[in-house]
């Protein structure tokens, strides 16, 4: 469907972008300037998206040759997305404002979160590969600008966040590389990659830059940090909404994309997706507090995603992304208050968190359902029941904990659910004691395998490239006559390759 | 037509002039290479427009034979750019020895245009070793012990260089009775492959000679001594454009305009570039000293521009050209930074450090432009270079694409590791006195920034607008 030629999706990115660019270069004097920034550049961004709604709108620009277009388009499949961005950066503004978690260097911070917002609302709307990977590898330097606004303790999570969704974007670039050489084209409604090996390489890798992008198993080791490290306007707003929007946005384009991958690759993804929702479920049932249950529930929601919007009807789900937006960045957000809050003392948040926790239920059991009910094979029949049964689980983590505090187990808040509490353990509808007293011991095995996917970016990467960094640097010591043996030995492997090719 | 002559008699009569009334202000000499590299800025910039519009290379026979083509016009432009750059630290940093500092830069900038105008071996060898002097001296110009120390390292691999480089001149010169690129070029093309023994090892030695100029792995040993003691300015210089001059694109000419784009030289050329990327990188990430890092960094990023080159398409040379470009920039960017962190701080170990963004905003922000910028991050400018080698690999070996792609992100290991090291986490008590630079050194700073954003903006333009002509 070709789109009216406009300037308007350009304005959606450039709006917020200025203003980020305004709020770099307010003067340090003028009060709550940033605040003012984020909500005029949001507010700005959110009333030319609902300018756009019932049209079609196309900006379409010769970029650098060769198939790379500068292409936006926003459409009513993803003008909903473009706005749930923009109000979703208003919520985290509007709290961040009410409860005074400003991060030390609030300038940086504001403005980066308008420059995330602009660079999302690109991802979200590019019709070109190439422009679509601009926005989303652009998405970093505001990343990197938030973590650090954190303080003196983002320097692990930034780390861990740049290799983990670093070594996922690399992945991805490779795959856009295999899709558009098979499609032969870079145009995204335009281009049908077949169903041969490299284009079933495509479609795994640029996956893979999906999954990552959305926290998914085993790209969510971050997170943990990140929760702790970073601000929670940061967590409410990149891993807990934008991420998720753009993440799934992509995956909805593959059934259009793809004239189909090899089963190998499709199974590839439903394991992740449903393995995804069975580990993160898991993990919400031994979270321990309400900011480790709030990845455990975005996790799930994200290896949910990932099973609905690759199935065949995946654009059709690309509207559960803006209930698991929302529900992520509440989730986030509502966890920080209550872990910086004495147990119960704050009744709005745990309300926000039990209502959000449920949201985001909701949509792992609808993306389990929604892959049921489409029925493609076999396969994915068995595997969306186990996520199904991973959606169980995320349940039981959510009410283990409202139990725990109840009970008094743990120091946490508890949101009283007063009568209908009284109901569920009457009726014995609450899957918690079931499901606890079932998988005590493949809950155990989810914190291994999670503990080791965090070993392997905590220790593993660091101590390879560490080990292999000393050698280069031993290798250096200075010595003249060694460094005349290199080039030697250069000279041998030049001519070794002169003589063999 | 005399402007191709140009690029060499205003920097030579400079030169001349400053010696001969020898002047007792020896900021003088300073503001003259700052004059000299702005006019050869514009020179440059008029060139390019000219050679581009009209699809003709401009040549002048005055005092030699000087072509400028579009490679050339943009290379000159670098140079011009990269001069002024480094006299203008030059006067924030440099506070003995100004006078001849200025001399020795005008030379060096003579001799780097001459690499990349003239066209015949022996004239490339003769402005190379312009370069190189001038090079030593600018690195030892404080005659420090370390200064000399890298000046004779550099100096070693340069004579090594000097020796195998006038063999082949030789060899070339036998076997096709001259010197002139287009004359070996025909003589190359008659044989249809079928080299003498003569031929390969004059091939041979002048690919080894220029990788030893290039700094590419293994011949990169004097990169991160000769770079990490010489002072601020020069390491500016080294790493912004000379290695790359005196180097790369003397690589990228013999390898296209005398040898023909040889497939064998381009697997070699892409096996040292994969083996830069790598090596230069792990360096990087195990130093403590910021120069040294950043030297290391030149290594890989050098593998970048040689990947690009290796290909022997048009494509990948112009992915070198704009990856050789932004290298220019955000390496003389981070060198600047790494000047003005040293001069307000007195040390270049990062050890030492910390929590130095909030003292030094200006530094702490441009450095985390040039490193984004070098790790291919949109929208700076080196996210397009990067691509436009990437696929000029792809094109001629998906696996090497994939290599050079996959270990991209130990760049950005190292971008971190600087970034902690120097402006986050705890301040040192140290260096609570630690303030932000001002003058030329804040002023090249915001001027660099600007550049790695305006091009990264610019770049997709350019590749369309060369994709139009016909010319990619």
């Amino acid at each position: 469907m070709s789109g009216m030629s406009s300037a308007l999706p350009l304005w959606l990115v450039l709006i917020p972008a200025l203003f980020g660019a305004l709020v770099l270069i307010l003067p340090g004097k003028v009060k709550n300037g940033g605040l003012v920034g984020v909500f005029a550049g949001a507010l700005g961004a959110l009333a030319a998206a609902l300018s756009a709604l019932g049209q079609s709108l196309e900006f379409t620009r010769a970029w650098a040759g060769w198939g790379m277009d500068f292409s936006l388009k926003l459409n009513p499949e993803n003008l909903p997305l473009v706005i749930a961005a923009a109000v979703l950066t208003l919520v985290v503004a509007a709290w961040a404002g009410l409860s005074g978690a400003y991060p030390a260097k609030s300038k940086v911070f504001m403005a980066s979160m308008l420059f995330a917002l602009a660079m999302a609302s690109g991802a979200l709307m590019a019709n070109n590969l190439v422009a679509m990977l601009f926005f989303w590898q652009a998405m970093w330097a505001p990343v990197f600008g938030m973590i650090q606004a954190g303080g003196e303790n983002a320097w692990k999570t930034s780390v861990k966040a740049v290799f983990t969704a670093g070594a996922s974007d690399l992945l991805m670039i490779l795959g856009i590389g295999f899709a558009s050489f098979s499609a032969e084209s870079m145009t995204i409604d335009a281009m049908r990659v077949p169903a041969t090996a490299l284009g079933s390489w495509g479609f795994l890798l640029m996956a893979v830059g999906a999954i990552g992008k959305l926290g998914a198993i085993p790209f969510h080791g971050w997170l943990y940090d990140a929760s702790e490290d970073a601000p929670a306007p940061f967590m409410g707003l990149i891993p807990g909404a934008l991420n998720l929007l753009i993440g799934t946005n992509l995956l909805s384009k593959f059934p259009g994309m793809f004239d189909g991958a090899s089963s190998g690759a499709m199974l590839l993804v439903l394991i992740a997706g449903a393995g995804t929702v069975v580990l993160a479920g898991m993990l919400s049932m031994s979270a321990g507090g309400f900011k480790k249950l709030a990845i455990a529930l975005n996790v799930a929601q994200a290896g949910a995603l990932v099973l609905g919007a690759t199935s065949v009807a995946g654009g059709a789900f690309a509207f559960a992304a803006i209930v698991s937006a929302a529900a992520g960045c509440c989730l986030y957000l509502s966890a920080s208050q209550l872990e910086k809050d004495a147990a119960g003392k704050s009744t709005l948040a745990s309300f926000a968190f039990y209502v959000s926790a449920g949201a985001a239920v909701a949509v792992t059991f609808t993306g389990a359902l929604y892959r049921i009910a489409l029925y493609e094979s076999w396969l994915s029949l068995i595997l969306s029941v186990v996520a199904l049964i991973g959606a169980i689980f995320a349940v039981s983590g959510v009410t283990g904990l409202i139990r725990a505090g109840r009970d008094g187990e743990k120091s946490v808040p508890s949101f009283d659910l007063g009568r209908a509490q009284a109901w569920l353990d009457r009726t014995r509808c609450d899957p918690y004691p079931a499901a606890r007293a079932a998988f005590k011991g493949y809950a155990k095995v989810s914190l291994t395998v999670n503990d080791a996917i965090s070993w392997f970016y905590d220790v593993g990467v660091v101590w390879f490239v560490g080990f292999l960094s000393g050698l280069v640097k031993k290798a250096h010591n200075g010595s003249q006559s060694r460094y005349v043996l290199w080039v030697l030995a250069g000279a041998v492997i030049v001519i070794a390759i002169f003589a063999l090719s | 037509m005399l402007v191709p002559f140009l690029f060499i008699g205003i920097p030579l009569a400079a030169v001349v002039i400053l010696n001969a009334l020898n002047w007792k202000n020896r900021w003088i000499s300073l503001w003259a290479a700052v004059a000299v590299s702005v006019i050869q800025l514009g020179l440059g910039v008029w060139d390019l427009v000219r050679v581009v519009s009209t699809g003709t290379p401009v040549s002048s026979s005055f005092f030699g034979n000087f072509t400028v083509d579009s490679f050339a016009a943009i290379v000159l432009t670098i140079i011009g750019l990269l001069g002024c750059v480094t006299a203008l630290v030059a006067t924030g940093t440099i506070h003995e020895s100004r006078f001849s500092f200025g001399s020795a830069l005008l030379v060096l900038l003579m001799g780097m245009n001459g690499v990349v105008m003239v066209r015949d071996v022996f004239s490339l060898y003769v402005f190379i070793e312009v370069t190189g002097a001038a090079s030593f001296l600018l690195i030892a110009i404080d005659k420090k012990r370390d200064e000399l120390e890298g000046a004779f390292k550099y100096y070693l691999m340069s004579a090594l260089a000097t020796v195998m480089m006038l063999l082949s001149v030789a060899f070339l010169f036998v076997l096709s009775g001259g010197t002139s690129y287009d004359g070996i070029a025909a003589y190359v093309a008659s044989l249809n492959g079928n080299y003498p023994v003569m031929l390969n090892a004059a091939i041979l030695l002048f690919v080894i000679a220029l990788s030893i100029k290039s700094g590419v792995v293994p011949f990169h040993t004097w990169v991160p001594d000769a770079h990490s003691s010489a002072p601020s300015p020069v390491s500016v210089v080294l790493a912004g454009v000379v290695i790359k001059v005196s180097g790369v694109y003397a690589l990228m000419r013999v390898y296209r305009d005398v040898f023909l784009n040889d497939p064998k030289i381009g697997m070699a050329l892409a096996i040292l570039a994969i083996a830069s990327i790598l090596v230069g990188a792990l360096g990087a990430i195990g130093q403590s000293d910021i120069k040294r890092m950043l030297a290391f960094s030149s290594v890989s990023q050098i593998g970048y521009i040689i990947l690009g080159v290796s290909t022997g398409s048009m494509l990948g040379f112009v992915g070198a050209l704009m990856h050789f470009f932004n290298h220019a920039t955000f390496k003389s960017l981070l060198f600047t930074d790494a000047a003005a962190v040293y001069h307000q701080t007195g040390t270049r170990d990062m050890d030492q450090m910390g929590g130095l963004g909030a003292k030094m905003p200006y530094t702490s922000v441009s450095s985390i432009i040039g490193l984004l910028s070098m790790s291919g991050i949109p929208p700076l400018s080196g996210f397009w270079s990067k691509l436009v080698i990437v696929i000029a690999v792809w094109q001629v070996s998906p696996g090497l694409a994939i290599a050079a792609l996959c270990l991209s992100v130990l760049t950005l290991g190292y971008f971190l590791i600087l970034q902690k090291k120097v402006f986050f986490g705890k301040l040192n008590p140290a260096m609570d006195a630690v303030t932000e630079v001002g003058g030329s050194l804040r002023f090249v700073e915001v001027l660099l920034s600007a550049i790695n954003v305006l091009a990264g903006l610019l770049f997709p333009v350019v590749l369309y607008y060369l994709h139009m002509r016909g010319i990619l």
